[in-house]
C-alpha cells in the first residue's frame, strides 16, 4: 500500500511538474512587460543596483550552450562550444576598466571599454625579389598558391616590386607591419627556392622549397584568437564581456556577441514586479 | 491449576533425546480450552515480529506526503505557484518589518550553520570518526546520504528555478531558492551524524532534538534575511532529514548495525527486546520448546547469520544451536556472491537467493543432504519463522563440549575420520567450499562439520578437490604433511591429492587456514602446502579462474565505482564535492 502510493505520487508529481511552467527560462532580451524569466530576476536580484543586466536574444552559430548563474554581487551566463567556454558575461555594481579604450556604445547612459588582443585573418607572407628573374618567379608563386590555408587562415601573398629599394629594407619593412617574408634571390629562382624571414629568429631559414617555407611558417603562426574583455558602465553597475575564443570561432565572436547580447532593463523588471505587488 | 496433558493422536520418538518436545505432539488443556505445544499459525494471527510503522515512521510518511503536496502545489498550477508566492512573501515582508541590528548580527552569527565550510568540517569528522572505528556500512550511508541530498538539491533548483523572495535580501546566497541549499545541507549533515555516530535511545533522541533545534534556528535566520522562501527552507528541512532516515533504514538499519563507540564489526542483530520476545514466542509454538535464554555465540566467525546459543527448558536444561537470517544477511550474501564472481568467476552456484526464506531452505536442505551422505554435522531441528519473508531461525543441535579441530590431540584415528568426511562428501557429489579450522570440530570424538550453509551438490571437481587439500592442510598443522599424506593414501588415491593441491593456491584456503600455515611457515619454517605438492605425484596446476559475460559486467561495473569514489575524493581535494 505504501509502496503503491509512493509510486502514484511520484507519477503524479512528474506529470502535474510536466504540466507546469517550471525552470529558470533564459535570460532574454525581451521586454519585462511581456518576458519576465527567472533568470532575468535573479540577475536583478544579485545586482539589485544595477541599471541594466545582461542578456542573450539567441544563440549563434557554433555557440553550444549557455550555462546561466547568479549569486549575491553578481550573476551572468557563459556561453560555450564542445564543453569550453569562451565567452562570460558577468553583471556587477562596479568594475575596474584598467586599460580599456573608451569606444562608443552606441546607448547614451551607457560607457563601453575594450581591452582585447586579437590575432585574426589572413596570414600575410611577403614576397621580396631581389631583381627582375626573381620577380616574375614571386608572381609565378603567388599565382600558384592562391588560396593556401595556414592554421585555418587564408594565406595572403603581397608582392613587393620595388627591385630598386634595397633588400634589406624592404625586409624590415614587412617584417615591421607583421608580415612574415620570403626572400627570392637569382640563384633561389633558378632553383625554386626561398629564404623564410620572420620576427621569431627561428623562422629564419634559406634555399627552402615553397611548400617546405609554407609549414616552416606554420610551426610559428600563432592560431587565430579573441582574448580581453568588453565593459558597459552605466548607473548602479558594469557589464563585462570577457573573451576568451580561439580558432574559427575568433573569428565572429566580437560581431556576434554586438548582435546577439543585449542590455535587460533591470529598472522595468522592478516596475512590472511593482505593479504585481512584488518588491524586487 | 491443574493443566493434565492429553494424547488422543499417539507421539512419535523424539527426534533427540534430552530434548523430548521436539518432534512430539505436546497438546495441553487449560481451563477446558486445547493447547496446542507445537501449534500452527491461524490465518490471521500476527507472526511473532511484524513490521509495524511505528510513531517515528507514520511521521516521516507524513512529512513524505506533506512534502510531495508541497511541491505540486509550490509547482505545478500557476494559481497555486502564485499564492505560495503571495503568501511566502507576506510572512517575509512581517519578518523584514522586524529587522534591526541586533537581529541582523544573531541571524549573520547563525548563518554560519549553513556555509559550506562548516558542514565540511562536521562530514569530514564524521566520516573520519566512522573510519577510525570501522563502521564502513555508516560510512558509506552517510556518504550516499550527502550524495543523494546534495544531487537532488542542485537538480531541482535548476529544473525548478525559483527567484529569491520578492524582499530586499540580506548576505550571501547562490542561484534559484528552492530548495534551500543551506537548510538542506545542514539538515543532512545533522541528521546522518545522529544516525551515524549516537547510540540510539535517549541520547539519538537529544542529538536530533539539537538536530532539529539548529535547523529551525538557521531556517529562521534564511527567512529573516530574506533569502529563502519558508516554503523553501520547510521542504528542505523535511527533505534532508527523511533522505537520512529513510537510508539508515534500509542500508544500515539499527537492529543490525546497532551504533555503538567500540570498534569492531557488529552486522549481528539485536536479539533482545521484540525480537527477543518474538524468538522466544515462535519457537515455543513452532518447535514446542520454552526459551529460557538467548545468547549470540560466536559472531566474531560469522558474517552471514546471527548465531545464536539458545537456553532451553528440559530434564536438565539444555542449549540449542541457532541461526538468525534476516534481510541483511541477505543482502550480505548476495554482495559476497558478487565479490567472489569478480574474484574467480561464476563457480558452482553464486545466483543470488531471492527472499531470506530460500536461504534458510537452501542451508536446511544442505545440512540434512549431509547427514544423510553420512557426513557428520549438527542435527537439525527446524526453521522457525519470525518474521514471514523476512526473518527465519534455524535451529539445530548445540554441539556441547566440542573443540576446534586445530585445539585438539590429533592421532591416526581422527586424521582417518576427518579424511573419511571428505570421502563421504565425494562420494555424494558434495563440497562444503568452507574447510576451514573453525568448521571443522571434534566432538565426543566425533569429527563434525559445521556452518555448511556455502555446500553445495555437484561442484566443479576442483571444488572437491580442494576440499581435501584444505582438509589436509588443518590436519597437518597439528601433526605433519607427510603424517597425513600417509593416511590419506588409505582413502584417496595418489592423484587425488596431486589434484587437491594443483588447484590450491591463496584464493583457494580459507583466510583463517591461510594465517595459520603463515605461522607455521615462521615458526617452523615449513611450507606444507609446497610439502604436499612434493609428496604427491607431479601435476598440471589448475586453473580455477572462469570468465563470463556476467563476471565481466560485475568487474566492469566495479571498477566504474571505483573511479567515481576516486573522482569524488578528488573533487573533494579541489573544493567542487559532496564535502
Amino acid at each position: 500500500m505504501t509502496r503503491r502510493f509512493a509510486v502514484l505520487s511520484i507519477v503524479l508529481t512528474i506529470v502535474l511538474s510536466a504540466c507546469s511552467n517550471l525552470g529558470l527560462g533564459e535570460a532574454g532580451c525581451a521586454a519585462p512587460a511581456t518576458d519576465v524569466s527567472p533568470a532575468n530576476i535573479l540577475t536583478v536580484q544579485a545586482v539589485p543596483t544595477a541599471k541594466y543586466t545582461p542578456c542573450l536574444n539567441e544563440l549563434r552559430l557554433g555557440w553550444d550552450s549557455v550555462t546561466w548563474f547568479a549569486r549575491s554581487g553578481e550573476a551572468g551566463f557563459a556561453i560555450s562550444r564542445s564543453v569550453s567556454p569562451f565567452l562570460e558575461v558577468t553583471v556587477t555594481e562596479a568594475c575596474d576598466v584598467g586599460v580599456a579604450t573608451l569606444v562608443d556604445s552606441g546607448f547614451p547612459d551607457i560607457a563601453r571599454y575594450e581591452d582585447i588582443s586579437s590575432e585574426l585573418g589572413a596570414v600575410e607572407i611577403a614576397l621580396v625579389p631581389s631583381g627582375e628573374l626573381p620577380l616574375q618567379t614571386a608572381r609565378s608563386l603567388a599565382s600558384r598558391l592562391s588560396g593556401v590555408e595556414i592554421e585555418d587562415r587564408p594565406v595572403s601573398f603581397i608582392i613587393n616590386d620595388e627591385v630598386d629599394e634595397p633588400v634589406t629594407f624592404r625586409v624590415n619593412e614587412a617584417l615591421a607591419s607583421g608580415q612574415y617574408v620570403w626572400i627570392i634571390e637569382a640563384l633561389g629562382a633558378e632553383e625554386g627556392t626561398v629564404e623564410v624571414r620572420g620576427n621569431n629568429p627561428r623562422a629564419n631559414v634559406s634555399r627552402l622549397s615553397p611548400d617546405d617555407a609554407l609549414d616552416l611558417i606554420e610551426d610559428f603562426v600563432p592560431e587565430p584568437h579573441y582574448r580581453g574583455n568588453w565593459f558597459f558602465t552605466f548607473d548602479g553597475g558594469c557589464i563585462t564581456y570577457e573573451f576568451n575564443a580561439k580558432g574559427v570561432l575568433a573569428e565572429s565572436v566580437a560581431a556576434d556577441a554586438d548582435d546577439a547580447l543585449g542590455f535587460y532593463q533591470a529598472a522595468e523588471l522592478r516596475r512590472v514586479a511593482r505593479d504585481a505587488g512584488f518588491d524586487i | 491449576m491443574e493443566t493434565p496433558p492429553i494424547a488422543d493422536t499417539p507421539s512419535p520418538e523424539p527426534i533427540e533425546r534430552g530434548l523430548p518436545a521436539i518432534g512430539v505432539r505436546r497438546e495441553v488443556r487449560i481451563a477446558g480450552i486445547r493447547v496446542a505445544g507445537r501449534r500452527r499459525r491461524p490465518s490471521g494471527e500476527r507472526a511473532p515480529l511484524e513490521r509495524e510503522l511505528r510513531a517515528a515512521g507514520k511521521l516521516w510518511l507524513l512529512a513524505g506526503v506533506v512534502m510531495i503536496g508541497l511541491w505540486i502545489t509550490l509547482f505545478a498550477f500557476p494559481a497555486s505557484t502564485d499564492w505560495w508566492t503571495r503568501n511566502d512573501t507576506r510572512l517575509l515582508q512581517r519578518l523584514v518589518d522586524l529587522r534591526n541590528d541586533t537581529l541582523t548580527s544573531v541571524s549573520d552569527v547563525i548563518a554560519v550553520l549553513g556555509t559550506s565550510w562548516f558542514n565540511r568540517v562536521l562530514r569530514i569528522g564524521t566520516l573520519l570518526a566512522l573510519i577510525f572505528i570501522r563502521r564502513w556500512r555508516h560510512f558509506f550511508a552517510v556518504v550516499l546520504a550527502l550524495l543523494l541530498v546534495q544531487g537532488t538539491v542542485d537538480i531541482v533548483k535548476h529544473v525548478v528555478g525559483r527567484p529569491r523572495p520578492f524582499v530586499p535580501l540580506i548576505g550571501d546566497w547562490s542561484g534559484p531558492s528552492h530548495p534551500s541549499a543551506p537548510v538542506a545541507a545542514l539538515g543532512v549533515t545533522l541528521g546522518a551524524m545522529a544516525y551515524s555516530l549516537v547510540p540510539t535511545g535517549r541520547r539519538r533522541r537529544i542529538a536530533l532534538a539539537v538536530s532539529g533545534v539548529l535547523v529551525l534556528l538557521l531556517v529562521l535566520a534564511q527567512l529573516y534575511r530574506g533569502v529563502d522562501h519558508p516554503s523553501d527552507a520547510v521542504v528542505s528541512a523535511i527533505f534532508s532529514i527523511s533522505v537520512v532516515v529513510v537510508l539508515f533504514r534500509w542500508f544500515a538499519p539499527e537492529s543490525a548495525f546497532p551504533v555503538h563507540w567500540s570498534r569492531g564489526v557488529t552486522a549481528h542483530l539485536d536479539v533482545t527486546g521484540a525480537r527477543g520476545k518474538a524468538i522466544s514466542e515462535a519457537v515455543g509454538a513452532q518447535l514446542g520448546l520454552r526459551v529460557i535464554d538467548i545468547k549470540p555465540f560466536g559472531l566474531e566467525g560469522s558474517g552471514g547469520s546471527t548465531p545464536l546459543r539458545l537456553k532451553v527448558e528440559s530434564d536438565p536444561d539444555k542449549y540449542v544451536f541457532a541461526k538468525l537470517y534476516s534481510q541483511t544477511h541477505l543482502r550480505s550474501d548476495r554482495w559476497y556472491k558478487v565479490g567472489r564472481t569478480i574474484l574467480y568467476g561464476s563457480l558452482e552456484d553464486e545466483v543470488r537467493f531471492a527472499t531470506v526464506r530460500r536461504l534458510v531452505e537452501y542451508e536446511d536442505y544442505i545440512q540434512r543432504l549431509m547427514r544423510d551422505a553420512g557426513v557428520p554435522c549438527a542435527q537439525p531441528f527446524g526453521i522457525v519463522e519470525i518474521a514471514p519473508e523476512r526473518e527465519y531461525l534455524m535451529v539445530s543441535e548445540f554441539l556441547e563440549g566440542s573443540e576446534e579441530l586445530t585445539d585438539a590431540d590429533i592421532d591416526d584415528a581422527i586424521i582417518d575420520k576427518a579424511l573419511e568426511v571428505i570421502r563421504n562428501m565425494w562420494d555424494a557429489g558434495l563440497a562444503h567450499r568452507d574447510v576451514k579450522p573453525a568448521n571443522v570440530m571434534l566432538n565426543e570424538g566425533r569429527v563434525v562439520l559445521i556452518d555448511v550453509a556455502f555446500g553445495t551438490v555437484r561442484p566443479t571437481p576442483w571444488r572437491q578437490a580442494v576440499d581435501l587439500a584444505n582438509m589436509m592442510v588443518i590436519l597437518a598443522l597439528r601433526t605433519s604433511a607427510e603424517r597425513v599424506y600417509q593416511r590419506a593414501l588409505l582413502q584417496f588415491a595418489p592423484e587425488d591429492i596431486a589434484e587437491a593441491f594443483a588447484a590450491t593456491r591463496s584464493v583457494t584456503l580459507p583466510s583463517q587456514s591461510r594465517s595459520s600455515l603463515a605461522l607455521v611457515k615462521k615458526e617452523q619454517g615449513v611450507d606444507l602446502v609446497e610439502e604436499f605438492k612434493q609428496l604427491a605425484p607431479p601435476a598440471e596446476q589448475i586453473s580455477i579462474q572462469r570468465w563470463s559475460s556476467r563476471r565481466l559486467r560485475l568487474t566492469f561495473g566495479a571498477v566504474l565505482l571505483a573511479l567515481f569514489v576516486i573522482a569524488q575524493t578528488v573533487s573533494e581535494f579541489t573544493g567542487g564535492g559532496i564535502l
